[in-house]
């Protein structure tokens, strides 16, 4: 503590100090890690240019399997991406007390997380130097363009949404840290933050309007993802349900995200005292309706495709239950569904660790749901044809680790350079939350309203 | 040109306006031409034929700046009338191959060195000239060998003349259709393939013959064949296709009748017994064209027994249906239709006649032409005639010469062991190898590669090294030329003076002419100049024997004689032509030219000749058989056996029993000369070997011309979705049975050998049946082609038809089993 | 403005591929490697569909000869997000490879399969550049392409008849497969001039086209074998 001393000014509030430290100290073990993810990263970086030069002849694709592994990362991660804005914005519009202490750790997700899933479109791009085009060019009539569009934008509110309620932990930092250079460097990110009645106000409302904002954005960019698929006439992707159904494996997916990324901050940084039993037990249960949910979507896909009984949606259908794609197709079904019903049910393993758990199973299941959504449909066309098997090579692994190590080195800078719990909006909860929420449970009483 | 075409073409696929479909921005190729700057290169249409296979369609040859790049039919030609088969579409890459060889080269090192240096022309051609010349001057001629792999056309005149004129018997060339020829002669007295009129047939019962794929000329009947389907009003032509793997042209066919291989001649029987018992023959002319269907008494006035009881006595249903796998009820409906859907016609090729009883097999699948009176009649068998091309002068041999023509022929067998065969090629490794009769001194090869092509490729190499000198004129590094001494690359077709005839089995002569469609690539000669140019350096005994400059020359002279003819066209248009064609069938011979110059020219320019009109009813060209009929009892057959019998200077009754006996005849007494069934033989224990082994040829891949040519790789085994690697097609319940699954890789092994393949489950397999295609598996013959898939004639012992001396194909059994 | 067609007779082919040989010598289609072909990626624009129905020895088959179908209301150009390829005025559907980003959503939403990515830079050995067609651009990796109807064919018409001062008749533009083909089983030309063949052809009762329930209303009719009857 020591050492934090000289770090800090001395009039930190003690509770904010645990939240201060990971910016302040970084041990071993963080630059170990993060010596590895940049190891995978350039594994990673090397297989893509190499990708660049040769060209998409180096990965597994084929004729007709044209879309794998990088689509499925693109869906996956903008599933991904719903963890945070959404969540966020949801609890905080609910009010729902419990959320103060990860929105923040939610958000970061969504916009890191967003550049992965514009990476994976590119990268699967034949002639990327192009990509321009889509903008220069772009044909409306394209599901693509809609995507281009619905990102741009979520991104966009992901990113002030994610900015706006750090102003004032970025302007405590300006005003508590002692090193001079960073007290620059937060002084121009916290906007002459002065913590006045009136920009309490202005942020306040910035923040619930974004909040209001970001929420039909967000379930737009993964109905529209559903759409690149939905839009189609090929078998089991036309699809009327895919919209809601995407939306809701996004949700279910960035649960399990946000979960993960909680379980590691509490552990690396001790903030047991902050992300606490009571957050996960939440999620959890969240996250076992998502699961219902899902279930009930990919129940009724597959159930109306096997009763239709049409022979091309068929062939589809039976790769995945019986053929080439079942143990893919199972797997995820455990993963998303009987995993997660199992532990989630049951209040004495809806734990910490039990969270944890399950979400690692999610994660890897909705991976396998994406991945099941893109290949069986494009190895069963319609007409009889060479019915290719895809197996994707190692630039494709590659490339897809790097995106996961950058993503989690990205996360683990932002711990470095921003409190990842919001600290005013956790002092604000300790101050004004509790007496609010006393009269909200009152005014939900019977007797007269204030 | 400053700008090389591949940049050129960069630069229109990478331009921002480029071509596309855009056609309001026409692509910018388009526009540069006409604001000038690019000069839009000069395009030209070269006429000439194709020479990948018999079929010699016309061709134009589309050049641009002295580059070819498309081909295309020439619709002038008859045969192919501007289609082409896609051996003909891919002549490109056997063009700019780049595997060619590109010149002269002699070899550094011993007989199995693969090092060659580069040499010029002239020391090629000395070298050869005083190895000639050595061999004359020791009155050795006949120790020169030749293998042509192409007889025909100009390079085969050539070659005969050459061999004549320098003294030795011992020229060659693919005995293949042996088999067919010998069932032809022995029953009508003719010496060549006969042709089918298609066109006009209504029944067409084909006994394994793959018309739509390697056919002598595959154009032309698929031609034939589309007519048949959608072409000709009235009567839809029925076709059935007897063979034991569904091929392509069984899936093209109404009906598909799988049969236990080796047994179409029994099945042909059958069927004749059918058409005889219900008295469904053609009587007239059974009685008027054939001879030996009666019992017939000869001078002597001993009876015989003829064709009509051997089938009544010996082929009674069940018993065919047995053997053949062919239910009773589908050979009787088989026999009603073809008898009563007239014309029809039985046809057939190499396959069915590639067994040990294969001259059998053809002679009782041909006498179903007899029976129907499908013989000399539209729709029916018909005799082509030749073209009317100048004959060579006549050669003065001198003395060296007539004594090395009267040496036997290295191909030839110890006491006369093939009675009707006429050569047997199959023979020449193993006599060069004992020195018999003599030791063969220098072998010439021209468009043959035996060490890939002939069962027991092994005979071949230990033969090739006891050759002192070998000379390959191949235009690839194939497995043969490997051991050649000196190598002196042939031009392709396209680069070549030619004249293709049509194939014997088309109904009508037709000449195409071929001209050079580039020239100057590679440092290569064609064949047919080279020899031309040998027999002038030999000596003026030669020169004298080959007054022709070069082979254009040499054309020229062939054609000389078309115009005083008197009979057929230069190509010309459609319109002109059926006039023509219509006066001549009526008799009417309209010249188109005045003169022999101006016809001539024409000739050229047009780039062929055909003669539209086939005279019916000329009884002596259409049977050439002691009695002028067709010979259901062939007396040819009985005198040659009769003469082996002289020959030993017996002619017992006894003496000929042995011999048949030799011959493994099981048949007795007058039954020997007629159609009948004999059991085939098969190498390899059944209860070992379970299975027959079945080898053809893919369109793109018959003979060795397909696998050096990636677009073939490409499109081979489409119908079992197979590229580039052989495959082994088999029927599902026996894949089950022994636990293959499709795409396994198994062994497939004989007595003979062991080799590596893909399995592939195919319903069209008959259950004891494997069918591996042909082509595949060089182990030379450049990039594409080498080490890629198997070569099953390597499973293939050296086993003979020991009437023709045929070396058979489908004559092992073979076993399966998962590697 | 003629709307261009294919009539292909499937009584009439016989699988022979001289269409397959003569499109790819035709428009500069580059060869596979033996290690590409197994992973699928030949480029074809027309390819042979051989579908077998039954069981031994019971066996039927035919054979499907598939150029691009150039639909008139054709899937892959909807979801381009480019304009890269897009229906033109005669009909045909183009593909500009220059504007190609290489997205392959085209591919995946041609229900008939037909359009190719060139997954490397084509090649050729230094002799085979030799007979490329000057006519036809080399497309570059990563863009996608198809059966153009060999397009540069009726430009070249085109101009030619414009040359001569006339009007394009029956005849003038042929495609490089329709050209080839042994069995005359393709015929192309105007389907909405009530004369031409085609058009004749494609109101034929033989006439059907591929997946016709999906309403993309492909160009390009088949016509179905007849039966014998003795
Ligand atoms: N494995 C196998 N064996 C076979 C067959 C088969 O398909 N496969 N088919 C059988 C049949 S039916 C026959 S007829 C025989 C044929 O057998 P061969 O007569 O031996 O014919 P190919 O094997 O085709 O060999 C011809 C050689 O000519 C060379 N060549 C190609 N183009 C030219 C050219 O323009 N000029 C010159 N001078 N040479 C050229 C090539 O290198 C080629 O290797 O083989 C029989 N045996
Ligand atoms: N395009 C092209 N055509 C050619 C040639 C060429 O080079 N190119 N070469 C010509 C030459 S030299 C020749 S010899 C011929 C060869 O042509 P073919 O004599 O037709 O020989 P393959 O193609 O081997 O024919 C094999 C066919 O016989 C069937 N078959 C296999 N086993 C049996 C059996 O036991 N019984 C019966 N009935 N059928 C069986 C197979 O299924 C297959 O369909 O082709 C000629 N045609
Ligand atoms: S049939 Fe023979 S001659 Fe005619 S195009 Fe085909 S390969 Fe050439
Ligand atoms: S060229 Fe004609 S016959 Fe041959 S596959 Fe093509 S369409 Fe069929
Ligand atoms: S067939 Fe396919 S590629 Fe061609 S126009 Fe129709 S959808 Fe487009
Ligand atoms: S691959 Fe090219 S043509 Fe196809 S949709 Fe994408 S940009 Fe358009
Ligand atoms: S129309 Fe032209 S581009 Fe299309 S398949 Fe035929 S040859 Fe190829
Ligand atoms: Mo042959």
């Amino acid at each position: 503590m020591d050492k934090l001393d000289d770090l800090l000014v001395s009039d930190v509030a003690k509770e904010d100090v645990p939240i201060l430290k990971p910016i302040l100290h970084t041990g071993k073990k963080f630059y170990a890690v993060v010596f590895i993810l940049v190891v995978i990263i350039l594994i990673g970086v090397y297989a893509w240019i190499l990708q660049l030069k040769k060209g998409l002849g180096i990965t597994g694709l084929n004729h007709p399997i044209f879309w794998g592994v990088y689509i499925t990362n693109f869906v996956f991660f903008i599933g991904i991406s719903h963890a945070g804005t959404l969540i966020s914005a949801i609890l905080r519009l609910a009010h729902a007390e419990w959320r103060r202490a990860i929105t923040r750790s939610a958000e970061v997700i969504t916009v890191l997380v967003l550049f992965f899933g514009v990476f994976n479109i590119v990268t699967d791009l034949g002639r990327p130097g192009r990509m321009f085009k889509v903008f220069t060019d772009g044909k409306l009539g394209s599901p693509l363009l809609w995507d281009v569009v619905s990102i741009s934008i979520y991104l966009a509110a992901s990113a002030i949404y994610l900015y706006l309620p750090l102003i004032p932990d970025i302007a405590l930092m300006r005003d508590k840290l002692r090193s001079k250079t960073k007290r620059f460097f937060y002084g121009i990110f916290a906007l002459n933050w002065k913590g006045t009645e009136k920009q309490w106000t202005i942020l306040e409302k910035a923040i619930s309007v974004m909040a209001v904002i970001v929420i039909p954005v967000a379930i737009s960019v993964h109905t529209v993802v559903s759409y690149v698929f939905a839009m189609t006439i090929q078998p089991m992707w036309h699809s009327t349900i895919f919209g809601p159904y995407f939306v809701t494996g996004a949700i279910f997916s960035g649960i399990a995200a946000l979960i993960l990324a909680m379980y590691f901050i509490r552990r690396s940084y001790h903030l047991e005292d902050y992300l606490k039993p009571v957050h996960f037990n939440n999620l959890g249960l969240l996250m076992l309706v998502m699961s219902l949910l899902w279930f009930y979507f990919t129940f009724t896909e597959n159930l109306t495709a096997f009763y239709g009984a049409e022979p091309a949606h068929l062939a589809v259908f039976w790769s995945k239950f019986t053929g080439a794609y079942a143990p893919y197709f199972w797997t995820m079904v455990v993963c998303c569904f009987v995993i997660p019903l199992v532990i989630l049910s049951n209040r004495r393993t809806r734990t910490v660790t039990g969270t944890m758990v399950v979400s690692i199973f999610v994660i890897i299941g909705m991976w396998l749901e994406r991945f099941t959504i893109v290949l069986p449909t494009l190895i069963n066309p319609r007409l009889p044809y060479e019915r290719g098997i895809y197996h994707p090579t190692w630039i494709e692994f590659a490339v897809t680790a790097g995106c996961f190590a950058a993503f989690i080195l990205l996360y683990m800078l932002f711990t470095k350079f921003f409190p990842i719990i919001s600290m005013w909006e956790v002092k604000q909860g300790r101050e004004k939350g509790i007496k609010e929420t006393e009269e909200r449970i009152k005014s939900y009483l019977p007797g007269k309203a204030q | 040109m400053s700008l090389k075409r591949r940049d050129f073409l960069k630069i229109i696929g990478g331009s921002a306006l480029s071509f596309s479909l855009l056609d309001c921005s026409p692509s910018p190729y388009h526009s540069s031409i006409r604001k000038g700057q690019w000069s839009p290169g000069v395009e030209k249409w070269v006429q000439t034929v194709c020479q990948a296979c018999p079929g010699g369609c016309g061709i134009l040859v589309r050049v641009v700046d002295g580059k070819a790049v498309k081909i295309e039919g020439n619709p002038a030609h008859p045969v192919n009338r501007g289609r082409l088969c896609p051996v003909g579409q891919a002549g490109l890459q056997v063009l700019y191959n780049p595997d060619r060889i590109k010149g002269p080269m002699k070899k550094i090192g011993g007989r199995s060195s693969r090092e060659w240096r580069s040499i010029s022309w002239e020391e090629a051609m000395e070298t050869l000239v005083s190895k000639l010349k050595e061999l004359k001057n020791s009155g050795d001629t006949h120790k020169l060998v030749l293998l042509n792999g192409e007889k025909r056309g100009m390079m085969d005149e050539i070659f005969s003349r050459f061999m004549n004129v320098f003294g030795s018997p011992n020229y060659f060339g693919d005995d293949s259709n042996m088999s067919l020829i010998r069932a032809f002669y022995l029953t009508q007295g003719i010496d060549s393939l006969l042709a089918y009129d298609f066109e006009n047939s209504n029944y067409i019962l084909s006994f394994g013959s793959s018309f739509l794929s390697s056919w002598p000329s595959p154009v032309q009947s698929m031609r034939a064949y589309a007519f048949l389907r959608q072409g000709r009003s009235g009567k839809k032509a029925k076709i059935v296709q007897v063979e034991p793997r569904f091929s392509i042209t069984a899936s093209r066919a109404d009906r598909w009748i799988p049969v236990e291989p080796g047994t179409e001649g029994m099945l042909a029987l059958g069927i004749a017994y059918v058409i005889v018992k219900e008295r469904l023959y053609d009587r007239s002319f059974v009685e008027k064209f054939t001879f030996g269907f009666e019992d017939w008494k000869d001078k002597e006035g001993n009876t015989h027994s003829g064709f009509e009881s051997l089938i009544s006595n010996r082929y009674r249903l069940d018993l065919v249906s047995e053997t053949t796998g062919v239910s009773v009820s589908t050979i009787v409906s088989l026999a009603k239709e073809f008898a009563t859907n007239k014309p029809a016609v039985a046809i057939f090729d190499n396959n069915a006649t590639n067994y040990s009883n294969g001259l059998y097999n053809a002679l009782a699948i041909h006498s179903l032409n007899a029976l129907v009176g499908s013989i000399d009649v539209p729709g029916g068998v018909l005799v082509q005639r030749k073209v009317p091309l100048q004959d060579l002068p006549p050669v003065a041999v001198d003395e060296v010469t007539r004594k090395g023509l009267l040496q036997p022929g290295i191909d030839s067998s110890a006491n006369g062991r093939f009675p009707v065969a006429s050569s047997t090629p199959s023979l020449i490794p193993d006599n060069i190898l004992e020195g018999r009769p003599y030791p063969a001194n220098l072998l010439l090869m021209y468009k043959s590669n035996p060490i890939f092509s002939s069962p027991n490729s092994e005979r071949y190499r230990k033969a090739f090294e006891k050759i002192p000198f070998i000379v390959s004129f191949s235009s690839f590094m194939n497995e043969s030329t490997q051991y050649a001494d000196l190598i002196l690359p042939d031009k392709t077709y396209l680069e070549k003076w030619q004249y293709a005839e049509s194939s014997p089995v088309s109904k009508i002569p037709v000449l195409g002419i071929g001209k050079p469609a580039i020239e100057n690539l590679f440092n290569a000669k064609p064949t047919e100049d080279v020899i031309l140019d040998l027999a002038q350096r030999m000596g003026s005994y030669f020169a004298g024997h080959f007054p022709w400059e070069n082979s254009k020359d040499f054309l020229l002279y062939k054609i000389d004689n078309l115009f005083k003819a008197r009979k057929g066209i230069v190509f010309a248009d459609y319109f002109e032509e059926s006039q023509l064609r219509l006066l001549e069938e009526r008799g009417w011979w309209v010249p188109q030219f005045t003169s022999a110059r101006e016809f001539k020219d024409e000739l050229m320019r047009k780039g062929g000749w055909w003669d539209p009109a086939y005279d019916y009813g000329v009884r002596s060209f259409v049977f050439r058989s002691p009695s002028r009929r067709f010979e259901f009892y062939s007396q040819l057959f009985k005198e040659r056996i009769e003469k082996i019998a002289e020959h030993e200077g017996e002619s017992s009754e006894d003496r000929k029993e042995a011999i048949l006996q030799n011959l493994k005849i099981e048949a007795k007494g007058d039954d020997v000369f007629m159609p009948h069934y004999e059991e085939p033989r098969f190498k390899g224990d059944a209860k070992k070997y379970p299975l027959y082994l079945y080898i053809y040829q893919p369109l793109s891949l018959a003979e060795d011309h397909g696998s050096n040519q990636p677009w073939f790789q490409e499109i081979m085994g489409f119908h079992l979705n197979m590229t580039w690697d052989s495959w082994a097609e088999i029927n599902p319940d026996t894949a089950a049975e022994l636990g293959i699954s499709d795409n396994d890789l198994i062994w497939i092994e004989s007595d003979y050998g062991r080799l590596h393949v893909r399995a592939k489950i195919y319903h069209g397999a008959m259950p004891d049946v494997v069918s591996v295609p042909y082509g595949l598996g060089h182990t030379a013959l450049g990039r594409w082609a080498k080490n890629r898939g198997i070569n099953p004639i390597e499973l293939i012992p050296i086993d003979f038809d020991e009437l023709t001396g045929l070396a058979l194909k489908f004559s092992v059994r073979v076993k399966i089993y998962k590697a | 403005m003629p709307r261009w067609g294919m009539v292909i007779d499937l009584d009439k082919c016989t699988g022979c591929q001289a269409c397959v040989i003569a499109c790819k010598a035709e428009n500069n289609i580059p060869f596979s490697s033996p290690k590409e072909a197994r992973l699928k990626r030949i480029i074809s624009w027309m390819s042979v569909l051989p579908v077998m129905e039954g069981e031994y020895p019971d066996l039927r088959e035919r054979f499907i000869p598939r150029p691009c179908m150039h639909c008139d209301n054709p899937p892959c150009v909807k979801v381009c997000p480019v304009g890269a390829t897009y229906k033109n005025r005669e009909g045909l559907v183009a593909q500009v490879y220059t504007q190609c980003i290489g997205c392959r959503y085209c591919t995946n939403n041609c229900p008939y399969t037909l359009k190719y990515f060139n997954w490397y830079t084509p090649e050729w050995p230094k002799e085979m550049e030799n007979y490329l067609n000057p006519d036809v651009p080399i497309r570059s990796k990563g863009v996608v392409e198809k059966c153009t109807f060999c397009h540069h064919r009726l430009q070249k018409a085109r101009e030619k008849a414009r040359a001569e001062n006339r009007r394009l008749k029956e005849g003038d533009y042929v495609p490089a497969c329709v050209q080839t083909c042994p069995t005359e089983a393709i015929y192309f030309g105007d389907l909405d001039d009530p004369h031409s063949l085609v058009a004749k052809l494609a109101r034929g009762p033989r006439a059907f086209r591929l997946l016709e329930e999906l309403g993309t209303e492909p160009k390009v009719y088949y016509l179905t074998e007849g039966e014998w009857h003795g």
